[in-house]
């Protein structure tokens, strides 16, 4: 700053007002003096400096920003792009931005969608620059397919989780474009309110493939999360990991040596969250896979699942504890944790978390509660895993059924052959980003008949090729069953997209993978599912985040009935608003405690990079 | 601990104590660029902040005085809630002057990168300008509407689908 040089040198130069020292209140009557002579020239608003005009802009809602804009030509300039926005949250019917001043939330009504897309896309466009995206809802990827691409300082990104559902997302192109991002650091898939669980909701080894080197956090909740993935990971991200919170994931217990060799790869690991079906401590404690944990040299926090049995093992397990570790979290199916398990654990220098059974709305960046808040953050993936709706054409040997019932396995035969299958699927998908190979609108005839015989599978893909391979894929899994048993169920379902508009845009040509968009009907989403209340009634305690930025302000759902009403309420607005006024009282706590697990998180040289560059591109871009 | 004197631009001369100073982080930035520390004898003469006449100054430092014990002003990690409208009283006092004086004020105070009384200055203009129309807003600053009216016939129809929703909103919002 030149401000600093002049009265730098101010200090030596100047000795001519040496004699005129006076103390404040001497100088009150010379001082009204110049008042009169300062607002003789009225200094204007409009004068101000580009930086300071927007100081002010900075501190007004989205409201009186688009009022601004329409005051003259230079404030319609400066307020084109809403530099200071860092954070964006967005539902199919809201957004909200985030400032150092300020949250603006606005909410917009639903009824026809194709006419909210004007207003959000001009949102979106203005805060193209943002380092934090949540987004609420997996159909809005879809509706704006074009502008993810434009995201390009991303640093975090939250995503729901039926975002993974393939079925639902024949054009992951969208999806991929988004964990393709360059900047990308810490990816949190977080489970929709809506969600149930679902074999097709995989985070493929595809996935991972598309995803930056150097991500830091990957945080999962309610994904398949197969051996293949894990080790792909493992092997991409050996040293920048540090957070690796896949508590609530299901994963293939069989293959559990394979994820803990995987695991045993990531050097830099600081936080490590594993589902009880992976590791939990147990009576009598296996022992296995625990050297793993302790070669961790550097782990700070671990959070492990005490089956109901286990808590007279939970010393023995101490031992087991690298010594870098200084915090403990601990979670049970139930609400306290008996005393002795308490002695037991508190024996070292540890902190000890306990994570009641709750599930908590995931409301950061923002401290506000929302009720269009959609996602919600749980504490594991209880038993059954699946719907029975869900196995059917699957072989059920008495494994898999063992592991249905049960929270310490989970045995999913196919998953191996889908993740090795998803690699051809990105050949597929590499193909679908050239525009020049892209079969679209051609699709025969026959399978747009069949589609719109069947209007409840609702996303007609684009590209026939994707289409086969998908299904290809899907018969393998054996999901082609569960689809019939899907439209057996109709009467549970809500209409998907009328078929006329099925036709329109199977005819119409589009020229570029990008706008490869399915009808937005916004609506099918749930076609193939059975809704049910064990998918959230069963949902339990929480995680809270631990980046040091990502303060959980939480909603606890914190009684069954409540978890019920919940539950049987089929619209998420209701649901919302339902927890949100119980979450008002709970909010200090929760936020606390995301504050202090802040301190051991240790990716606080992510916050402070994020926040330092956050300034430089706020000033770079108006000044 | 002696006190450091400022002189403004039209030559007037404030003796300020060291830690109502150090809320303005450019003259905090650079003491410490010159090395001269709690400890040290304070220079003897005054520094001129140049850009800032003696009312403003005077008003400044009063503020400065006044919230010198503030903690974490202006931290952006602050925990509580952040909201517009809420300015201590003190403040809404402080600040109960002419606009000339409230944009001098926040200039000087962006000057001497003083957070706290940019940001409830910032936030006094901010609810200066909170539910105004566009043409309110110019006759609230006296600012010049320099769009044609083929643009503000433009703008308008741009934004149509904005005032709808609005309306729309309010409208809920009265069930």
């Amino acid at each position: 700053m030149s401000g600093n040089e002049e009265n730098g040198g101010g200090v030596v130069a100047t000795d001519s007002t040496l004699s005129t020292t006076s103390t404040v209140s001497t100088v009150l009557s010379v001082a009204s003096v110049s008042t009169a002579i300062s607002t003789d020239i009225l200094l204007q608003l409009d004068s101000f400096p580009d930086d300071v005009l927007f100081a002010v802009f900075k501190r007004l809602d989205i409201q009186n920003r688009l009022n601004c804009a329409k005051v003259n030509h230079r404030w319609n300039k400066l307020l084109k792009k809403w530099v200071d926005i860092q954070s964006f949250a967005i539902s199919e019917k809201h957004f909200s931005v985030k400032n150092e001043c300020i949250e603006s939330s606005v909410t917009f009504k639903v009824l026809d969608t194709t006419r909210i897309n004007p207003m959000v896309f001009t949102f979106l466009k203005k805060c193209t620059h943002i380092f934090h995206l949540v987004i609420h809802n997996a159909q809005i990827l879809k509706y704006f397919a074009t502008i993810w691409s434009k995201f390009e300082n991303l640093k975090l990104l939250a995503i729901p989780n039926d975002t993974f559902d393939e079925l639902k997302f024949k054009d992951s192109a969208t999806l991929l474009h988004l964990l393709s991002n360059p900047q990308l650091q810490s990816l949190h898939i977080l489970e929709h309110v809506k969600s149930f669980p679902s074999k097709k909701r995989v985070f493929a080894p595809l996935h991972v493939s598309y995803m930056n080197q150097s991500l830091r956090v990957f945080h999962a909740h309610g994904i398949i999360f197969g051996p293949l993935a894990m080790e792909k990971m493992a092997e991409k991200y050996r040293e920048s990991l540090q957070e690796l919170r896949i508590g609530a994931v299901c994963v293939n217990t069989p293959d559990a040596e394979r994820y803990f060799k995987a695991l045993s790869k990531l050097k830099n690991l600081k936080v490590l969250e594993l589902p009880p079906s992976l590791f939990s401590i147990s009576h009598p404690l296996d022992t296995q896979y625990l050297p793993v944990l302790t070669e961790m040299k550097k782990l700070e926090c671990l959070s492990v699942f005490i089956c109901p049995s286990g808590g007279s093992d939970a010393s023995s397990f101490l031992q087991y504890l690298p010594k870098s570790v200084r915090k403990l979290i601990v979670r049970s199916y139930t609400d306290e944790l008996p005393e002795n398990v308490v002695a037991n654990l508190v024996q070292r220098k540890v902190e000890l978390i306990f994570h009641p059974k709750k599930s908590y709305s995931f409301r950061w960046p923002f401290k506000r509660c929302d009720v269009n808040y959609q996602l919600f953050i749980k504490g594991f993936w209880e038993p059954p895993y699946f719907a029975e709706t869900e196995l059917i054409g699957v072989n059920l040997t008495p494994e898999v059924i063992r592991a249905q019932s049960s929270n310490w396995a989970c045995n999913l035969p196919e998953l191996s052959k889908f993740e090795i299958e998803s690699v051809n699927y990105e050949a597929v998908e590499t193909a679908q980003h050239r525009p020049t190979d892209l079969v679209t609108a051609s699709s025969p005839p026959t399978i747009r008949n069949a589609r719109e015989r069947s209007p409840i599978v609702g996303h007609p893909s684009t590209d026939n090729v994707v289409q086969e391979v998908m299904n290809r894929m899907l018969d393998q899994v054996g999901v082609a069953s569960n689809e019939a048993n899907g439209r057996a169920q109709s009467p549970l379902i809500r209409p998907a997209s009328p078929p006329a508009n099925v036709t329109e845009t199977n005819l119409v040509p589009l020229p570029a993978a990008q706008q490869l968009q399915p009808p937005q009907d916004g609506i099918s989403s749930n076609a193939l599912s059975t809704p049910t209340t064990t998918a959230i009634f069963d949902s339990s305690k929480n995680v809270t985040t631990t980046i040091e930025e990502l303060v959980l302000d939480a909603t606890q759902r914190s009684d069954e009935s409540l978890l019920q009403s919940v539950a049987s309420v089929p619209y998420v607005s209701t649901t919302s608003e339902q927890t949100s006024s119980t979450s008002a009282g709970s909010t200090e706590t929760s936020s606390s405690s995301g504050s202090t697990e802040s301190t051991t998180s240790g990716s606080g040289s992510s916050t402070t990079t994020s926040s330092a560059s956050t300034s430089s591109v706020g000033t770079g871009w108006y000044v | 601990m002696q006190p450091i004197k400022l002189v403004s631009s039209d030559g007037e001369i404030f003796e300020v104590d060291r830690d109502v100073i150090k809320l303005s982080t450019t003259l905090h930035t650079m003491f410490q660029d010159l090395g001269i520390d709690e400890a040290s004898q304070a220079p003897t003469d005054p520094i001129p902040i140049q850009n800032v006449n003696g009312a403003i100054l005077r008003k400044v430092i009063q503020w400065c005085v006044y919230h010198r014990a503030d903690q974490n002003v202006g931290d952006e990690n602050d925990p509580r809630e952040k909201r517009t409208d809420d300015i201590p009283s003190w403040d809404v006092e402080f600040l109960k002057i002419d606009q000339g004086m409230l944009f001098e004020l926040i200039l000087a105070a962006n000057y001497l990168d003083i957070k706290g009384l940019l940001d409830v200055t910032c936030k006094t203009v901010a609810n200066m300008i909170k539910g105004k129309t566009p043409e309110e807003i110019r006759r609230t600053f006296n600012i010049k509407n320099d769009f044609t009216p083929e643009e503000e016939e433009q703008i308008r129809r741009e934004n149509a689908w904005c005032e709808l929703m609005w309306k729309v909103l309010k409208h809920n919002s009265l069930k």
